[in-house]
């Protein structure tokens, strides 16, 4: 195994871009060459080893130890193996990964995963604005793989999605899924709207709905009725691994509700609820009183 | 050679390669997953006009289905991929999609696809939705109770069709005990399906016909009631003689069938009357797989 340790070197930087520092393109290297790699910091090319101590332990796979929170693109270009890092990252994590693992102790910067291809990537803190979502001029979020975040979501989550699997284990700030494409977020904690506004495909499963969650929801959003879908199950084979097994137990035996949206612009989006059978989750009610 | 006092004939059967899928069906319960695969795989005895050979596997339990419902498992062949395609999805529509409750996914992986989902879908009219999950994208049609979901492809294989050995008995209350043995112990052998009514066919065939339009007819050689008239290849003593036919993913599969099933024919049958086990043997004009009996038997 690779680790990286910053240097205490006398000097500071803004932003560095660990892009293309893999754990596949490192492991075929000695570590004199991974120190001679060149690395962007504050748009100036730089020697890696001038920032960063690289060591060889038993193992496999890539470590950056410390706080890389100024650190970008970290995991970017990943096709393969396993990066850890202990402590926070910086912006666009996982940017252009296509498979592999990455595991982040810390918290996320902006644009997580926003061009994630395929892999799974874990972060254990919370995530900035635009995780999984488009890139600024970009039309199209995250295209693939499992994103799971176990803390909390700034605003924007999802937007532009367009494949792929989010979980959201902590509560969801506002904006998410917005002009979702495709693809699967499941959010377990609390979820702030609007929610799914201009959403066009792709499926919203919140796990702990507030019996409130119909009335604010975005307006394009149909009334949400009681339904038994059969493909339900796939997606909690597929989910299952990933959930705590206070979060599975919480949801079993609810029953399931579904709206369809955004059809202000003719989506066909799905927001699914797990909740219990007295929460009445359609505006029928209110609309007869 | 002889088990349990019944001639097996120092003969080959032969049989010919085939394409083949293997589909998984699952229902609300088993009943309906049953019904679904009934439908599917009928009216699927024979390439030679049904376009496939089908047949139900075996049945699997809810914890080893994808969506952890009841399932049946499904195989079906056919002489090409694009004649397998074509029946899949014809079959899968007519008879899973219109069964209720049912789903429809892949029950084996590799590189040559058959189209599934991805033709289906469109029974949808824009309101069908794809999912992927694991790597495998799922269709979901919205119908009348609920969805139909149903996996974007399968794959197929090269597979073995048309093994088989014959039953010779004095009577034909014989030939059928000993044939229902045989299906009793065939059924438990995976990657194989027996695709004739009750596995078993009492139209043997030769290949050609003094009828041009005719690509196959009656195996005189085996009829009692030509046997004055024709070249028989009765032994002395048969009154009946039926055709056991198996279909299976590889030669070892069909191998291991026919194995076991002419072991079962001939631990029941030899108190029935039954006289000889032969095979389909067609001078090497039908196919290239050759199932030596007194070999498989060793």
């Amino acid at each position: 195994m690779i680790v990286l340790t910053p240097k205490n070197v006398v000097g500071n930087y803004t932003r560095m871009s660990l892009n293309r520092i893999t754990p596949s393109r490192l492991e075929a290297l000695t570590v004199q060459q991974i120190e001679h790699l060149h690395i962007a910091v504050d748009e100036q090319s730089v020697p890696l080893g001038r920032w960063w101590d690289v060591s060889e332990i038993a193992g496999s796979g890539l470590r950056l130890c410390g706080d890389c929170g100024r650190c970008d693109e970290i995991g970017g270009g990943m096709e393969g193996g396993t990066l850890h890092v202990m402590g926070n990252v910086g912006e666009h994590l996982a940017h252009n990964m296509r498979s592999g693992t990455i595991t982040v102790d810390g918290h996320a910067g902006r644009y997580a995963c926003s061009a994630l291809k395929g892999g799974h990537v874990e972060v254990h803190g919370d995530v900035g604005e635009f995780a999984a979502a488009a890139l600024p001029g970009q039309s199209r979020g995250m295209r693939g793989g499992v994103f799971i975040i176990h803390g909390s979501c700034d605003r924007w989550l999802a937007a532009r999605m367009r494949r792929g699997t989010v979980i959201a284990m902590g509560n969801v700030a506002d904006g998410c899924a917005s002009r979702m494409i495709a693809g699967t977020v499941v959010m377990a904690a609390a979820v702030e709207s609007p929610l799914g506004v201009g959403m066009r495909r792709g499926t919203l499963l919140l796990l702990s709905p507030t019996p409130e969650m119909s009335e604010r929801l975005t307006p394009g959003f149909t009334s949400a009725e009681e339904c038994e879908l059969s493909y339900l199950p796939l997606l909690w084979n597929g989910i299952e691994r990933y959930l705590p097994p206070t979060v599975i137990k919480a949801v079993r035996n609810k029953r399931t509700y579904r709206s369809v949206g955004d059809r202000a612009v003719g989506g066909l989006g799905e927001c699914i609820w797990l909740a219990d059978s007295h929460c009445s989750y359609t505006d029928a009610q209110s609309l007869i009183s | 050679m002889r088990i349990n006092g019944v001639t097996i004939e120092d003969t080959f059967a032969e049989a010919f390669p085939m394409t083949a899928t293997r589909l998984i069906i699952t229902a609300a319960d088993r009943f309906w997953a049953l019904r679904a695969a009934e439908s599917m795989t009928g009216f699927a005895t024979s390439v030679i006009d049904c376009g496939c050979e089908a047949g139900i596997e075996k049945e699997i339990s809810p914890q080893e289905t994808p969506d952890n419902r009841p399932g049946i498992s499904v195989l079906i062949f056919s002489v090409s991929g694009t004649q397998l395609e074509k029946q899949v999805v014809r079959r899968v529509g007519q008879c899973v999609l219109t069964c209720p409750s049912t789903s429809v996914f892949a029950g084996m992986v590799g590189e040559k696809k058959v189209a599934l989902g991805s033709q289906l879908r469109y029974f949808g009219d824009g309101f069908q939705l794809s999912k992927v999950i694991d790597g495998r994208r799922y269709w979901r049609v919205p119908v009348m109770d609920g969805e139909f979901v149903c996996e974007e492809s399968t794959a197929r294989c090269s597979a073995v069709g048309g093994g088989n050995f014959l039953v010779l008995s004095e009577t034909l209350n014989g030939a059928l005990k000993a044939c229902e043995s045989a299906m009793g112990a065939m059924k438990q052998i995976p990657n194989v399906i027996m695709p004739f009514p009750g596995g078993v066919a009492r139209s043997g065939s030769k290949v050609g016909s003094k009828y041009k339009a005719l690509r196959a007819s009656t195996n005189d050689a085996f009829c009692p009631t030509l046997r004055p008239v024709t070249n028989s290849l009765l032994p002395a003593g048969v009154g009946a003689a039926l055709e056991v036919v198996i279909d299976g993913l590889t030669e070892k599969d069909v191998a291991k069938a026919m194995r076991v099933g002419i072991n079962a024919a001939c631990e029941v049958g030899s108190r029935h009357g039954l006289v000889a086990i032969t095979g389909g043997n067609y001078g090497g004009k039908l196919g290239p797989f050759h199932f030596h009996l007194r070999e498989l038997l060793q």
